[in-house]
């Protein structure tokens, strides 16, 4: 069992979940699956095509603005377009997606200001309450203070190996306004 | 005196100095209250002795609520730049610190001021130091007021690197003035040992010069400072009313690159004369080339060229970039579409075509071999036979032909294999059991690894022999082997049988491997349906009792920690777990299983 606890949320408020009935996005692991017969294109109008028209409009109009990064291969914008396809090929959509750490942690680790500015610009524009998992909490609040990003309400979690026992790093989690969970019994 | 009881109050301690005395403090055993502005600071580790006080020195109230009673107080806190601000922490700030020390039996106030007072034409930030020395002394409370010269060390922050900073922005080195101008760079640790030992001593109520050993001009220390950074710059000397103009214009920076107190202090002398308190102290300080050569030393970065930019590529450059002692100066592939994603995900580092060229145009101290399997053997003994550290990415050879080649070469450099789940914990502790004899002797052992990728002809290198090697015991079976090879070590007989099922090389594979006094029986496939996520299982049957380890492939902390080991085994030079040898001993395993099981072709 995987409990993800609110770090500041009295003991019988624990939710329980199992990992895998977590939302994460991207799921890159199906994406590497796919990737071994296709190319990151492929991949992308394939998962297009599979939409209804209403949505490839949707989703045109949300990326009009991004056409100049998508020519240009943008990372950033390569990982917001892979998230809002998934999003858009669920038949209901989730209150709450908790935002894959590979992703997260790469962002941290290369100072992506964009990649998380595009994460969060997702929920705004499907409603949802974004949850960061991250491996390197410090790292990750530090990086968002230092760049600029607004985190305050938004959700991060973060597995019990990295738990909270330094009054600095809970000092670090009240000041940055967010949300802290934890997971614990994760590998 | 019990100097484990002596409470130091520090304000600034976030800042350059601050950061350093308050480690220095922490190794002496004092205990220390740190005074932080929020908690986002590269400060220091846990440790016992070390209180975080949240604060601000303009916050009088706050400030009588954390000062400690009965300690000492070190007062860093200054703004150098900010007009206004200038005047609020350097002046003000010190009237709330002196007011908020009333009646707590204050040992001595140990304020640090700076050379720049001393100067005729004086700016804010000389002004209000000034200031801030008259009003302590004016205080009745006991103070020593040090004036330190520049002050220099390892560090991301301080003047010394935002001198070096400036350096990479500029195609030449602007010295204001005629750079004849003296100074008395002192090593910061030798400032935190002279603020240690004014602290402890009896003297009171007196001001004093803080500098190093050996006196220099600024156009000396430019020189060094560009030696240290092998940089090739000229030095041109600017007028300093054009450098009081540029510093005015950029004065709206945030973090401006220059100030005006920088061109006043830098062509008007201080006169500066350290001796009578380094005698008064007996302290030996460093001369300034010695502080430096340490500073270089310590500032000192791993090199690391990555190539190959596929997802283990990029997984290892994410990792690593996080390291403060490592640099990531060369990436290397062949395919240069890659290089606009790779560089728009943030990856610092210069692209090559290749691994020649890239040792030719940059320093490499170590190279990361993260390409297809068949090209690992060329790039390793091309690296090697340059003198590079390196790591593959495992399997480390497409035959143990290649592996023992590579073996062959002797070298005393450091190899390393990506054999990532030996630093699993769960594998660790299960090693221990083993080793320990916790649970008896092994009776038995059976072990799979499982995963779904492979329901029909693939296409890509992986899935052809002569570039992979072979399937699914190639990859990703060399895990499982690898956790064997901890555990078990390298069977005595191998028999079973190797299936073709879906692609061109072996979907599945049935071993049994016999250890003299027990078996293993080890499956693997990658065509297991429900499977996403790689999963491995091992179940010992001991004398004692059974032990079952289950792992499924998810982002842990294995590959920090692998590289983290690597990275430490280069700089102390000692052994790397999945050294050559050890990756040697595995995929001799693999090979052995091929040669001697049935393989089944499609």
């Amino acid at each position: 069992m995987t409990v993800i606890q609110n770090q500041f949320m009295k003991k019988n408020k624990t939710k329980n979940y199992y990992w895998k009935d977590l939302d994460i996005i991207p799921d890159l692991s199906a994406v590497a699956r796919e990737m071994t017969d296709k190319s990151q294109v492929q991949i992308v109008f394939y998962k297009i095509s599979k939409l209804p028209i209403s949505k490839i409009i949707l989703f045109t109009l949300n990326n009009i603005l991004y056409t100049f990064d998508i020519f240009n291969k943008d990372f950033a914008c390569g990982i917001k377009i892979l998230t809002e396809l998934e999003l858009l090929s669920q038949k209901k959509r989730k209150k709450i997606y908790f935002f894959n750490s590979q992703i997260v942690d790469t962002a941290v680790a290369f100072k992506n200001k964009k990649l998380i500015n595009n994460l969060i610009k997702l929920s705004e524009i499907y409603h949802f309450y974004p949850v960061f998992i991250t491996y390197n909490l410090k790292n990750f609040l530090f990086f968002c203070e230092n760049s600029g990003i607004n985190i305050r309400s938004k959700g991060i979690a973060f597995p019990s190996i990295n738990s909270i026992s330094v009054s600095e790093e809970k000092k670090l989690i009240e000041y940055s306004g967010t949300v802290a969970y934890r997971i614990e019994n994760c590998i | 005196m019990n100097i484990k009881r002596t409470k130091i109050f520090v304000t600034g301690a976030s800042g350059f100095i601050g950061q350093h005395l308050v480690n220095y403090l922490l190794e002496k055993k004092y205990e220390v209250f740190a005074l932080v502005r929020s908690p986002f600071h590269d400060l220091l580790d846990f440790n016992k002795n070390l209180h975080l006080v949240y604060g601000d020195i303009t916050q009088k109230d706050t400030l009588k609520k954390i000062i400690p009673e009965n300690c000492y107080i070190v007062n860093l806190a200054a703004n150098q730049y900010h007009k206004k601000k200038s005047w609020l922490v350097n002046v003000e700030g010190i009237r709330n610190l002196l007011e908020a020390c009333r009646g707590k039996q204050i040992k001595k106030i140990i304020q640090i001021s700076s050379q720049s007072i001393k100067i005729k034409n004086k700016g804010v930030y000389a002004k209000t130091k000034l200031l801030s020395e008259e009003i302590i002394s004016k205080s009745g409370l006991p103070y020593i007021i040090l004036r330190p010269s520049l002050v220099y060390g390892p560090g991301e922050k301080g003047l010394f690197i935002k001198i070096k900073k400036t350096f990479n922005l500029l195609p030449f080195i602007p010295v204001f003035s005629n750079g004849k101008i003296e100074l008395f760079p002192i090593y910061v640790q030798d400032l935190c040992r002279v603020i240690e030992k004014v602290m402890v001593n009896k003297m009171n109520k007196n001001i004093y010069d803080v500098g190093g050993k050996s006196k220099i001009s600024f156009d000396d220390l430019y020189q060094n400072m560009l030696r240290l950074n092998s940089l090739k710059k000229k030095i041109i000397h600017v007028p300093s009313s054009i450098g009081l103009i540029i510093a005015r214009l950029i004065s709206f920076l945030p973090d401006p690159p220059l100030i005006e107190d920088n061109i006043l202090g830098s062509t008007q002398p201080t006169y500066c004369n350290p001796f009578p308190l380094l005698k008064e102290l007996r302290i030996k300080v460093f001369s300034f080339s010695e502080g430096i050569k340490m500073t270089g030393e310590k500032q000192k970065k791993i090199s690391i060229a990555i190539v190959g930019l596929g997802k283990m590529g990029i997984l290892h450059a994410s990792i690593l970039s996080t390291f403060k002692d490592v640099k990531i100066a060369a990436l290397v592939d062949n395919n240069p579409a890659l290089y606009q994603t790779i560089k728009s995900m943030g990856v610092e580092g210069t692209f090559y075509s290749s691994l020649e060229e890239a040792t030719k145009k940059t320093n490499i101290d170590v190279v990361y071999i993260c390409t297809p399997t068949f090209t690992h053997y060329q790039l390793a003994d091309f690296a090697i036979k340059q003198k590079k550290h390196v790591f593959i990415e495992k399997p480390a050879g497409l035959t143990i032909n290649e592996v023992k080649k590579l073996l062959d070469l002797k070298t005393k450099l450091h190899i390393g294999v990506g054999y990532n789940y030996i630093y699993k914990k769960t594998f660790k502790k299960a090693r221990s059991y083993v080793r320990n004899k916790t649970l008896g002797d092994i009776r038995s052992f059976s072990a799979s690894l499982l995963h779904g990728e492979v329901f029909g002809e693939k296409k890509g290198w992986m899935f052809q022999k002569n570039t992979a090697g072979g399937g699914v015991m190639m990859n990703p079976g060399p895990h499982l082997f690898s956790i064997i090879q901890l555990l078990f070590g390298r069977p005595k007989k191998i028999k079973g049988k190797i299936k073709e099922i879906y692609s061109d090389v072996d979907d599945e594979a049935n071993l049994e491997f016999d250890y003299g006094y027990y078996l293993g029986d080890i499956y693997l496939s990658w065509s297991m349906k429900n499977k996403p996520v790689l999963e491995m299982k091992i179940i010992i049957k001991f004398t004692k009792g059974t032990l079952k380890i289950t792992d499924k492939e998810l982002i842990s902390e294995a590959y920090f920690s692998e590289d983290r080991q690597f990275i430490d085994s280069i700089k102390d030079n000692i052994p790397f777990p999945t050294s050559l040898d050890f990756a040697y001993m595995t995929e001799k395993i693999i090979h052995d299983s091929y040669s001697k099981s049935i393989y089944e072709k499609k």
